[in-house]
C-alpha cells in the first residue's frame, strides 16, 4: 500500500524535477543534454521493445534514424513542406523500408537481423554520402527549418525541449499500453518461449515484423526530431558506431523495458557528454571502463536492477538502506564495536 | 580489363580478403564456443600492429598520471554501484582484478619501452606482440567475462564493446593519433607475378591466414581440446556433464582469437598502416564476414573473407554503373546478402533448433 | 493528520533534492576553471591576480578520424594559452582555453558549442577542426552571437558571409589552383584523380573536376576509396590502365601514404601529387621512400627557412616553429597548428581592444567588430584583411608548391 503511493510520489517528483530543468532559474544550461536525451530515449525504446521481445540486435537503428531525419529535412527545406508533414513521410518510409527488410530475414533463423540491419546501416550512410545533390553530401545540410504549430515556432532549446519531451513521454506511453495489450502479451509469450507461443496460435514472425517496423519508425521519428532541432544534419551522426551507441544505450538501460530507455539514453549521454569531459584524451577509455563496470554489476541494465530493489525492499529502500548505515554507525560510537558484531548473534541467543 | 589488370586485382583481393578472414575466424571461434559476439576483435588485431610497430621503433612513451585518476573514479562508481546492489562479496576481488588489467597494459609499454632500446630482430617483433595480445585476451576474459554476475549474453556483447573502445582509446592516448607503419618483414621490391606485382609484405599476409586456417582446422578436429571446444560449442550442459570444463574452453577461445588477431594485426601493419581508430572498421568486416555464415563455421568466414575482398577488388576494377569504387561496401554487402537469402532455404533447415 | 506528516515528509524530501540538485550544479560551474582540458594549472598571473581570465573556447577534433589534424591544434592552444599568460595575459588578464573534443562527430560539436557558450561563457571559440563539423554549427554560432574562427578548409564556412564566423586556412579551391598551376607549368594534360569518400575528399574532388578546364587538363579518370580502406591497389590499377600522366590524390595523410605506397608496390612511374591534407610530418614517416617525389600544395609553415627575410610573414613562421618544436619536439610541426595558431591569435588581438568591465554580450560584439577589422596580420597561413565581405581575408599567394626529396620538405623546382 504505502509501496503503491510512494512510487507515484517518486515519479511525480521526477516529472517535476524534469519540467523544471529548462528554466534559467533552474538547470537551463544542461537544456541542450536534456534534449539529445529526449531523442536518444524515442530510439532506445523502439530498440528496447526489438531485443528484449524478440531477442534480436538491430545494428541499422542509426540508419532508420538518418533516413526519417533525412527525409524530414530535404522535404522540409528543399520542397517546402510543412515540417510535421515531412516527418509523417519519412516515418512512413522508414516503416515500409524496414518490413522489406524484416519479411525475408525473420524466415532465416539465427542472428541474421544483426547482419541485414548491420547492412542498412552501411548503404543508408553510402547514400547520405554520394547523393550530394539531395543530401548535400559528406558535410551534411545546414538550415533545416524548426517545427511550429499555427505560427509559433519552436526555435528556442526552452521551447523545443517541451516539444521533444512531449514526443517522448507520448511515444514512452505509446508504447507502455502496446506492452500491456494483446500484442504485448502475446510478444511476452513469444519472449518466454517461441516454440510455445507458436503452439498457441500465435504468428511469431508477424510479431517480430511489427515490433521491427515499429522500432524502425520510433527512430525515424527521432531523426526528423533532430533534424529539426539541430536544424543541421550529416552522414557521420548515423553511422555504424552511432548504431552500436544506440545498443549500448538500450542494453545499459534495460532490455524489455519502457522506461530502462530513459536511463539508457540519460546515462550514455551524461557520461560521454559532461562528465567524460573533465578526462581530457582519457574519456574513451573512462567510456570504455564504465561499460564494463555497469554490465559487470547490473548485467540487465540500470532499470529492471533498480526496480527489482526497489521492489524488494519497497521505496524506503535508499532511506532505509542509508540510515541502516547510520545506525550501524551510531551503535558502532555508543556501545563499541563487539556487540554490533555479535548484535545478530545476542539477539538469536536471547529469547 | 587486361589480363593483366585482372591478375592484379586478384592479387590485392585476396590480399585485403587475407585481413577480413583472420577477423571473421577470430569472431567464429568465440561465437562458436561462447555464444558471444567479440566487438573488440578488429581492436584486438589494431593493437597487434601497434604494438609490432612499438616493438620495432621503441617509442617514448607518455606517462600514465590519468589512467590512475580514471581506475579511481570508476572504482568510486563501482563502490556506489556495489552498494545498491549490496553484493559486498565478489565485489573487491573484481575490482582488484580490474585494476591490475587496466595496469597491465602501461605496464608492459614501460617494460617494452626499456627492452625495447635495442634493435628487434624480426623474429621477436613477430612474436612479442602475438604473445601479448593474447594475454590482453585472457585477461579481459578472466576479469570482465568470467566475473560477471549472472550474465546474459547481450550484456557480455556489449561488455566487449566496452573493451572495444577501451582499448582504441588506450592506444590513441599511447601511441598518439598518427597512423603507422612498421617496416616490412622481408625484401623491399615487389614481386613480379604473371604481369601483375605482389607486395613482399602481401605474401606473408595470406600465407599466414592459411597457415592458421588449417592449423585451426586441424585442431578443431584433431586435438583433444579442439573437440572439447566443438562439444561447447554444440551444447554446453551435454559437454559439463561428460566433464568439459565450459569455462576453461571459453578462456581457451578468447586466447585464441587474441592470437590471431596479434598475428592478422602485427603482419599486416607494414602494408596497410595502422592507426588507433582502424579497429572499428576491421571489426565491421570480419564481423560481416563471419555473419554471413551464421557465425558458427570458422571455416567458412575464412571462405566469406577471402570472397569479401576479391569481390571487392573486382568491382573496383571493374568500374561501371554501381559497381564502382565509391559503392563497393554498400553493393558488395547486398550482393552477399541476396546470396545469403537465395541460399536460405539451406541454411534455414540448418539452423532449425533441434 | 498522519497523512499530512508523510505528504510535508515528502515535500522537503523533493526540496531538499532539487536543492542539492541546484547546489550541486553550482558547485560544477565554480570548479569549471580549476579542471582545464590542459591538465596543467596555468601559471597564476604575476602582474594582475586580481582581473579575472578571457575564457576562450576550442572544440577540436582531439578523437576520431581526423585526429592527426586535431593534435596539433591542441598543442598549440595549450601552448600559446601558457606563453601568453606567462608574459602577463591580455591587459592584466590573463586566458584561459577550455578545449573540447568532438570526436570528428557533429552532433558533438553541436553540443559542445552550446555548453562552451551557455555555460563556459566565452568570447569567442576557435576551431573546429573539420569543414563538416563547422557547417553543422554556422547556424548556431549566428543565434548565439559568439565569434567563430574556423580551422577547416571549405569556402562554404564563410560563402556567404555570416557576421560572426570567421576561417584561417586556405580553401580546397586556392589549392586545387595552386596544383593545377603548377602541372600546367610542367605541361601535363591528362591526369586522373583519386579521392577519399569524407569530406574532405569529396570537396577537394568536386574541385579538381569542375576547375581542370581552365587549365588545359583532363581528368581521364577518377577513382574514390573510403577511409579506413587497407588497400588503393585496385584503384592504382584502374588508372594504370589509362594514359594518365600524373594521379593527385586527395585525403589525407595515412589514406595518402597508401597510395603512395601501392603506387610503388605496382611500379607506377608518373608523379605523384597530393592535397595540402599531408601537410604533416607524419606522413614521411609512413610512405618512407614512396614519399620521394610527392608533390603538395601548402602554407609556407613548411618551408620557412626557405621564405625571404623580408616576407611579413617570415619572423612568425620562425617563432611559431621554434616554439613549438621546443615543446613537442623536433619534426612535429605542421600547417594544421599553424591555422589554429593564426585563429587564436587574432582573438588575441581583438581581445586586446575590449573594454574594461564590458557584459559578456558586448565583449563577445567587440571581439567580432575587431577580428572583422584587422588588416596585413601576418600569421602561419598567409596576410589577414578581413572586412564585412570577406570573412577569410587571406592575400593570395600564400601557398607554395612543395616536393618531398630524402624525407625532407623543399620547394618544387
Amino acid at each position: 500500500m504505502t509501496l503503491f503511493r510512494w512510487k507515484y510520489l517518486i515519479i511525480l517528483a521526477l516529472l517535476l524535477f524534469w519540467v523544471m530543468v529548462p528554466f534559467d532559474w533552474f538547470l537551463s544550461d544542461y537544456t541542450g543534454l536534456a534534449i539529445m536525451i529526449g531523442i536518444y530515449t524515442i530510439v532506445t525504446v523502439g530498440l528496447c521493445l526489438l531485443m528484449g521481445y524478440t531477442g534480436q540486435v538491430s545494428l541499422g537503428q542509426a540508419a532508420f534514424f538518418g533516413i526519417g531525419g533525412y527525409t524530414s529535412a530535404i522535404l522540409s527545406k528543399d520542397h517546402g513542406i510543412d515540417p510535421w508533414v515531412a516527418m509523417l513521410i519519412g516515418a512512413v518510409i522508414t516503416g515500409l523500408i524496414a518490413s522489406m527488410i524484416a519479411y525475408p530475414i525473420f524466415r532465416l533463423r539465427g542472428n541474421y537481423l544483426a547482419l541485414a540491419t548491420l547492412i542498412v546501416g552501411v548503404v543508408v550512410w553510402d547514400f547520405a554520402k554520394f547523393m550530394d545533390q539531395y543530401t548535400g553530401g559528406p558535410d551534411g545540410m545546414a538550415g533545416i527549418p524548426y517545427l511550429s504549430i499555427a505560427g509559433f515556432e519552436f526555435d528556442s532549446p526552452f521551447r523545443r525541449y517541451f516539444l521533444i519531451w512531449g514526443f517522448c513521454l507520448l511515444i514512452l506511453i505509446i508504447s507502455q499500453n502496446i506492452i500491456n495489450s494483446r500484442t504485448g502479451r502475446a510478444l511476452r509469450a513469444i519472449h518466454g518461449s517461441e516454440t510455445a507461443a507458436e503452439s498457441l496460435g500465435i504468428n511469431v514472425d508477424q510479431f517480430k515484423v511489427k515490433i521491427f517496423v515499429l522500432s524502425a519508425v520510433y527512430a525515424a521519428i527521432a531523426g526528423s526530431l533532430f533534424a529539426h532541432h539541430l536544424s543541421f544534419i550529416s552522414p557521420g551522426t548515423f553511422n555504424i558506431l552511432a548504431s552500436v551507441k544506440i545498443v549500448v544505450m538500450a542494453v545499459i538501460g534495460g532490455l524489455a523495458s519502457i522506461w530502462g530507455a530513459i536511463f539508457g539514453a540519460g546515462i550514455t549521454k551524461v557520461l560521454s557528454d559532461e562528465i567524460l569531459l573533465n578526462f581530457g584524451e582519457w574519456d574513451v577509455v573512462a567510456y570504455g571502463f564504465m561499460l564494463i563496470i555497469i554490465m559487470i554489476y547490473m548485467p540487465e541494465g540500470v532499470f529492471p536492477t533498480l526496480k527489482s530493489a526497489f521492489e524488494r525492499d519497497g521505496f524506503l529502500f535508499f532511506p532505509k538502506w542509508w540510515l541502516s548505515i547510520g545506525k550501524n554507525w551510531f551503535d558502532k560510537l555508543r556501545k563499541g564495536y563487539d556487540y554490533v558484531r555479535f548484535r545478530h548473534q545476542r539477539k538469536e541467543v536471547r529469547p | 580489363m587486361t589480363s593483366e589488370q585482372f591478375v592484379q586485382y586478384m592479387i590485392d583481393g585476396i590480399t585485403t580478403g587475407s585481413i577480413y578472414a583472420l577477423i571473421a575466424l577470430g569472431f567464429s571461434i568465440i561465437c562458436t564456443v561462447t555464444n558471444i559476439i567479440n566487438f573488440a576483435q578488429g581492436h584486438l588485431t589494431m593493437l597487434g600492429g601497434m604494438i609490432s610497430y612499438m616493438v620495432i621503433r621503441s617509442m617514448d612513451v607518455p606517462t600514465f598520471p590519468t589512467v590512475i585518476i580514471a581506475v579511481l573514479t570508476a572504482s568510486a562508481i563501482g563502490i556506489v554501484l556495489y552498494m545498491m546492489l549490496k553484493r559486498p562479496a565478489k565485489f573487491a576481488v573484481s575490482l582488484v582484478l580490474l585494476a591490475i588489467t587496466l595496469g597491465a597494459i602501461p605496464l608492459t609499454v614501460i617494460l617494452f619501452k626499456e627492452i625495447a632500446s635495442a634493435e628487434m630482430p624480426v623474429v621477436a617483433a613477430a612474436v612479442i606482440p602475438i604473445l601479448l595480445v593474447a594475454i590482453v585476451g585472457a585477461v579481459v576474459y578472466l576479469n570482465a567475462i568470467r566475473r560477471a554476475r549472472k550474465p546474459t549474453t547481450v550484456s557480455l556483447i556489449i561488455m566487449t564493446i566496452g573493451v572495444a573502445i577501451f582499448l582504441e582509446g588506450m592506444a590513441g592516448a599511447v601511441w598518439g593519433v598518427d597512423a603507422v607503419r612498421p617496416p616490412g618483414w622481408t625484401g623491399k621490391s615487389s614481386i613480379e607475378f604473371l604481369g601483375g606485382y605482389i607486395h613482399p609484405q602481401a605474401l606473408w599476409m595470406v600465407g599466414a591466414t592459411l597457415v592458421i586456417t588449417i592449423l585451426v582446422y586441424l585442431f578443431f578436429s584433431y586435438t583433444m581440446i579442439g573437440k572439447s571446444l566443438k562439444a561447447c560449442a554444440i551444447s554446453p550442459v551435454a559437454a559439463g556433464m561428460v566433464g568439459i570444463d565450459a569455462r576453461k574452453m571459453a578462456l581457451i577461445a578468447f586466447v585464441l582469437a587474441g592470437i590471431i588477431g596479434g598475428i592478422g594485426g602485427a603482419v599486416m601493419a607494414p602494408k596497410t598502416l595502422m592507426s588507433y581508430h582502424d579497429g572499428f572498421w576491421l571489426g565491421i568486416h570480419g564481423f560481416f564476414a563471419a555473419a554471413l555464415v551464421g557465425f558458427t563455421r570458422p571455416i567458412g568466414a575464412v571462405v566469406t573473407g577471402f570472397g569479401l575482398g576479391i569481390y571487392v577488388s573486382l568491382m573496383v576494377g571493374l568500374d561501371w554503373g554501381p559497381f564502382q569504387g565509391e559503392y563497393k561496401m554498400s553493393v558488395s554487402m547486398i550482393t552477399f546478402l541476396l546470396i545469403l537469402v537465395i541460399w536460405s532455404s539451406r541454411l534455414r533447415d540448418e539452423e532449425r533448433p533441434s | 493528520m498522519k497523512h499530512f506528516l508523510r505528504w510535508t515528509f515528502i515535500l522537503a524530501i523533493v526540496i531538499a533534492l532539487v536543492a542539492i540538485g541546484a547546489v550541486a550544479c553550482d558547485d560544477d560551474e565554480t570548479e569549471e576553471p580549476t579542471t582545464p582540458a590542459t591538465g596543467e594549472p596555468t601559471a597564476p598571473a604575476t602582474e594582475a591576480p586580481d582581473k579575472e581570465s578571457y575564457k576562450i573556447g576550442a572544440v577540436l577534433s582531439i578523437t576520431g578520424p581526423a585526429s592527426h589534424l586535431g593534435e596539433p591544434e591542441k598543442n598549440t592552444a595549450e601552448m600559446m594559452e601558457d606563453s601568453i599568460n606567462a608574459a602577463g595575459g591580455i591587459n592584466g588578464h590573463p586566458i584561459e582555453v577550455i578545449i573540447y573534443d568532438t570526436e570528428t562527430n557533429a552532433e558533438k560539436c553541436a553540443t559542445m558549442v552550446d555548453r562552451l557558450i551557455d555555460q563556459d561563457d566565452v568570447l569567442a571559440i576557435v576551431g573546429p577542426t573539420t569543414s563538416g563539423n563547422s557547417l553543422a554549427i554556422i547556424d548556431r554560432i549566428n543565434q548565439a552571437e559568439t565569434t567563430l574562427i574556423s580551422c577547416a578548409a571549405s569556402a562554404g564556412i564563410v560563402n556567404p558571409v555570416t557576421p560572426w564566423v570567421f576561417k584561417t586556412p586556405q580553401t580546397d579551391k586556392e589549392a586545387v589552383a595552386e596544383i593545377y598551376g603548377y602541372m600546367q607549368k610542367q605541361g601535363l594534360a591528362n591526369i586522373a584523380i583519386i579521392t577519399d569518400t569524407s569530406g574532405f575528399g569529396a570537396g577537394g574532388k568536386d574541385f579538381l573536376l569542375d576547375d581542370a578546364d581552365g587549365y588545359g587538363i583532363t581528368v581521364v579518370k577518377a577513382q574514390e576509396f573510403t577511409s579506413g580502406d587497407t588497400s588503393m591497389q585496385s584503384q592504382l590499377t584502374v588508372i594504370k590502365g589509362t594514359d594518365a600522366e600524373a594521379v593527385i590524390c586527395w585525403a589525407t595523410d595515412k589514406e595518402s601514404a597508401i597510395v603512395a605506397l601501392d603506387m610503388e608496390t605496382l611500379k607506377m612511374e608518373i608523379p605523384l601529387y597530393c592535397s595540402h591534407g599531408i601537410a604533416n610530418p607524419a606522413f614521411i614517416e609512413q610512405a618512407g621512400s614512396a614519399a620521394d617525389g610527392v608533390v603538395f600544395p601548402a602554407g609556407k609553415l613548411l618551408f620557412a627557412d626557405k621564405v625571404a627575410d623580408d616576407d611579413p610573414q617570415k619572423q612568425v613562421l620562425v617563432d611559431y616553429i621554434a616554439d613549438y618544436e621546443a615543446i613537442y619536439g623536433e619534426g612535429t610541426v605542421s600547417t594544421f597548428g599553424g591555422h589554429l595558431y593564426d585563429a587564436l591569435s587574432m582573438v588575441v588581438i581583438a581581445l586586446e581592444s575590449v573594454d574594461e568591465g564590458a557584459s559578456t554580450a558586448d565583449a563577445r560584439a567587440q571581439v567580432r567588430d575587431e577580428i572583422e577589422q584587422i588588416t596585413e596580420f601576418p600569421g602561419t597561413g598567409g596576410m589577414f584583411t578581413m572586412s564585412p565581405e570577406n570573412h577569410l581575408g587571406m592575400a593570395p599567394g600564400s601557398l607554395g608548391m612543395v616536393m618531398i626529396v630524402d624525407g625532407e620538405w623543399t620547394l618544387a623546382p
